[in-house]
């Protein structure tokens, strides 16, 4: 219908504008979630680590999740809890950094 | 070099850098030569977030920290010694007692608290007759405490002392 593709081009648009405004973006995404890995980690603490790791808040406030899921490797689940866990399948550049960390000593919190 | 102090076949840079700006800060020194550098870092995400994302973007980086499995730090011990990794992110914690030497370029991306422990870091650049090289990223807002005795190690070193450096320092 007319209306969900007017919505479609809106959000299309935002994101190319969230992309030239924030070029690392993908890449400090999948940085984010790689430092995370054992356990996963949900949007709210995306958020959180975005703004610790480049000083900025996180450029996007809606549809948070659909974006995330235009980066490349990214991945979601919804848990045994209903929370929405995000998480990173490797590539080539960061395997093994990936490999490490979901083979490293287990943390038994979410502290830096 | 003076016993206990840092060496003066070390060439030390510190640039006054705020800790958001530590990242492009970081990639503009490695894109003039990223081979056999160690950065030091404060945190263990730190390292792996750094490691990540430098490792996406232009040069091939590992990393060392406290949750690391000693198998693990070994490997990536070896995989910047051998080259494959041109660049090693540490924490400091995780960096005693491995044996790191002869590293091209020592960054203090975060610099210690205590003037040791910087001391420590760069003696491992420049050893057996070769120049080092080490850059530490002072943050006004952070390394305020360290000032006066950073003055004193470099100028106890043949090093240039940064103005902005010496203001902070008080003297």
């Amino acid at each position: 219908s007319y209306c969900s593709t007017s919505t479609m081009t809106i959000i299309e648009g935002n994101y190319r504008e969230v992309r030239d405004e924030y070029p690392d973006i993908d890449a400090e995404v999948r940085a984010i979630l790689l430092s995370h890995a054992q356990n996963g980690i949900t949007i709210s603490s995306i958020k959180d680590e975005y703004r610790k790791q480049t000083g900025n808040t996180f450029p996007l406030h809606d549809n948070v999740t659909d974006f995330l899921l235009t980066i490349p490797y990214v991945t979601a689940e919804c848990s045994h809890t209903g929370k929405r866990i995000f998480n990173l399948k490797p590539n080539k550049e960061n395997s093994h950094l990936l490999e490490m960390v979901l083979n490293q000593k287990q943390r038994s919190d979410y502290s830096s | 070099g003076v016993v206990g102090g840092a060496c003066s076949d070390v060439k030390q840079d510190v640039f006054e850098v705020n800790k958001f700006n530590k990242r492009s800060k970081l990639m503009e020194i490695l894109r003039e030569d990223a081979n056999g550098t160690i950065v030091f870092v404060e945190t263990k995400r730190g390292a792996d977030f750094l490691a990540s994302f430098l490792s996406e973007t232009e040069f091939p980086t590992t990393s060392i920290h406290g949750d690391r499995l000693q198998s693990q730090r070994e490997q990536a011990l070896r995989d910047f010694r051998t080259g494959k990794m041109k660049v090693l992110i540490a924490t400091s914690v995780a960096a005693r007692g491995l044996d790191i030497k002869n590293v091209k370029h020592v960054v203090n991306f975060d610099l210690p608290n205590n003037i040791a422990d910087y001391v420590h870091r760069i003696g491992r650049t420049g050893r057996v007759g070769n120049n080092g090289r080490a850059t530490s990223f002072f943050d006004p807002d952070h390394d305020q405490a360290l000032a006066a005795d950073l003055v004193n190690t470099l100028a106890g070193s043949d090093q240039t002392v940064p103005d902005f450096l010496r203001q902070l320092s008080g003297g």
